[in-house]
């Protein structure tokens, strides 16, 4: 695996972006951050994303509603929500109808987190 | 005209005007007798009226006192006692007597209620012996004819009446006239007052009618108590469960803050933890170059060694070094407690549901022990008391959660040795789980307050107050109910039960 793969981060609290970003330096793919997901589905228009990881209470749009689009976009890229609350019915239904392919709580050992999106950055 | 002649004719003039007054004083004498007797009438109407007045007076009376017997909550049997009194004067009889039916038995039988009216106790006392010692079917003797008919029955003489069994039994019968009256609730006799009179009497209709009045409206009296006292349970049922549920509103609207509390704390907790980490990764780093630095001590002048020295010591950078690592973990531990807080309000909200499955209590109570038994062995003899019970649908692991608060919270009880005892039992609608110990008990002040999240007794550090807050949610939620009882200083108990549901 090399840095050339990207892993974009949506979160609206600008201190969790940052404390992935520190401790995803040494990962084995590049970090992209964005706090709007209005501006993440901008990105993934623009330049190649191969995961993409969301809050799911976000300001614009909820992060199930954000992969929803990305799957639409980008079908095969691994999608996966990250979240301290989320609406667990919607979310199972979300796993189940493959929108989203992971439900992740914070908070998370970010070492697990890694490998998770390791192994689903491999399947893909 | 002679003298003679003149006299005849003055006798004669004599005769016919006493001839006139008499036919005048014969008319009067007359028109006395009439008038005499016109009045003589006049004074019997009179008197048979005022007689009938007095009679009506008494009626209204009776009528009026019967109205007032269940005032102010008097009992049933007080009433009926008065009932009696007041038949009694009305009718100058003197025996009253009443029967209550026995609904619980069949066929429906009559018994004495041992409530009498007597004038003369010493005269009946043979009578209310053998009375009262009697109990009577539908139909038999004079109490068994108006629970058959509903209505009012009359004997003249109870020593030709062929269905009186009790005139066996008399050596004498000091009654001879008797009736008796029902008293109905909801179309049924429950009860039944008869009165007897020492001689034979004639039958008075009209009175009998008026009893029959007062009978109704001691009827309808006691329905009316009968109905109001059902009003005054229903309210404070409804009361009851007004309290239940105002409880369950207020439990419910702290789970929904919870929750939201629950995300809010997830967020910086998530980054915190996070960045520790890189610290504890940076101090490493920076150790780790320190120690390079170190390495190449020798090959480093005296004026130089000497200033780096004096820096070492000024920053106090040997005891950083050595420090840092227990900040770190120390912060971590923090951390870890909030995120344990965090998750038992999440389960209190009900924000993780887990799969509902059929599973054995008993079992889940066993793995409960299992996992804690390090934490009882030493201060604690479990007594356990299992009984069959079936499967049931449930959250198991939320269950376990609750057994665990239990036996934790009854260990923490118990200050140095005792006796936690577990048991289940169940009936066929439910079952019922019990937790005891033998610890310090719950003060009563506090009681109310037990289920309350965050309300804790114990000192700080050691109870997050939401173990008990989380397993009410818990059993609430299996559409059970937790229940307690403490005394201080000796022990205190939890039940709870829980429904039988299967999985369909």
């Amino acid at each position: 695996m090399t840095q050339d793969l990207v892993v974009l981060f949506v979160d609206d609290e600008i201190p969790i972006l940052r404390s992935i970003e520190r401790a995803f330096r040494k990962a084995p793919f590049k970090v992209l951050t964005v706090a709007d997901p209005k501006n993440a589905l901008k990105l993934i228009d623009t330049i190649p994303i191969h995961a993409v990881v969301s809050d799911y209470r976000m300001q614009e749009m909820t992060g199930l509603e954000l992969l929803r689009i990305v799957k639409d976009r980008l079908p095969s890229v691994p999608r996966i929500i990250l979240s301290g609350f989320a609406d667990e019915t919607l979310i199972t239904e979300g796993l189940r109808t493959g929108d989203i392919h992971k439900y992740l709580l914070k908070p998370i050992d970010m070492d697990k987190l890694q490998s998770q999106i390791i192994t689903l950055l491999k399947g893909a | 005209m002679t003298s003679s002649e003149q006299l005849l004719k003055e006798i004669e003039l004599l005769k016919r005007a006493n001839e006139r007054e008499k036919l005048a004083r014969e008319e009067a004498e007359n028109l006395l007798d009439t008038r005499a007797t016109i009045l003589y009438e006049i004074n019997q109407k009179l008197s048979t009226q005022y007689d009938a007045l007095a009679q009506r007076s008494k009626e209204i009376e009776f009528l009026h006192s019967v109205t007032g017997l269940l005032e102010d909550g008097v009992s049933f049997e007080k009433a009926l006692g008065s009932f009696l009194e007041l038949v009694c004067r009305l009718c100058d009889w003197p025996v009253g007597h009443a029967y209550f039916v026995q609904r619980t038995e069949e066929p429906l039988v009559l018994r004495s209620s041992k409530i009498w009216h007597l004038r003369d106790e010493e005269r009946f006392k043979e009578f209310k012996n053998v009375t009262e010692g009697f109990s009577f079917h539908e139909g038999e003797g004079l109490p068994g004819r108006v629970l058959k008919s509903g209505l009012l029955h009359w004997i003249q003489d109870i020593r030709k009446d062929e269905n009186f069994p009790r005139a066996a039994l008399l050596k004498d019968t000091p009654v001879r006239s008797a009736f008796a009256v029902p008293i109905i609730l909801d179309s049924k006799v429950i009860a039944i007052a008869e009165f007897f009179a020492g001689s034979i009497t004639d039958k008075v209709q009209r009175t009998l009618e008026i009893v029959d009045a007062g009978a109704s409206q001691l009827s309808s009296l006691y329905g009316q108590q009968v109905a109001r006292n059902q009003l005054k349970e229903n309210y404070e049922t409804l009361q009851q469960t007004q309290l239940q549920l105002i409880q369950s509103e207020k439990m419910a609207s702290l789970g929904t803050i919870a929750a939201g509390v629950a995300h809010e704390i997830n967020n910086p907790i998530s980054f915190i933890l996070s960045n520790i980490d890189t610290v504890s990764g940076y101090l490493e780093s920076l150790t780790s170059l320190i120690d390079v630095y170190e390495s190449f001590r020798s090959e480093l002048g005296a004026p130089s060694l000497k200033m780096i020295d004096e820096a070492r010591d000024r920053y106090d950078i040997d005891y950083l070094l050595k420090d840092s690592a227990s900040l770190i973990s120390e912060t971590k531990e923090g951390i870890d407690r909030v995120r344990d807080i965090v998750q038992g309000l999440k389960t209190f909200s009900r924000v993780d549901e887990a799969e509902q499955k059929e599973a054995d209590i008993n079992e889940c109570i066993e793995a409960t022990l299992k996992v804690l038994s390090n934490e009882l062995k030493y201060k604690c003899k479990l007594e356990r008391n299992y009984g069959s019970i079936p499967r049931v649908l449930c959250y198991p692991g939320q269950l376990i959660q609750v057994f665990t608060n239990l036996f934790l919270n009854a260990a923490q009880a118990i200050e140095k040795k005792g006796t936690i005892r577990v048991g289940t039992s169940t009936d066929d609608k439910e079952i019922h789980i019990m937790v005891s110990d033998t610890g310090h008990g719950i003060k009563s002040e506090n009681m109310k307050n037990i289920f309350t999240p965050f309300f804790t007794t114990k000192p700080v550090g050691k109870g997050t107050g939401l173990g008990l807050s989380v397993s009410y949610g818990v059993i609430k939620k299996h559409g059970g109910d937790i229940e307690v009882e403490s005394e201080y200083g000796k022990g205190t108990t939890f039940k709870i039960t829980i429904p039988i549901r299967r999985a369909v």
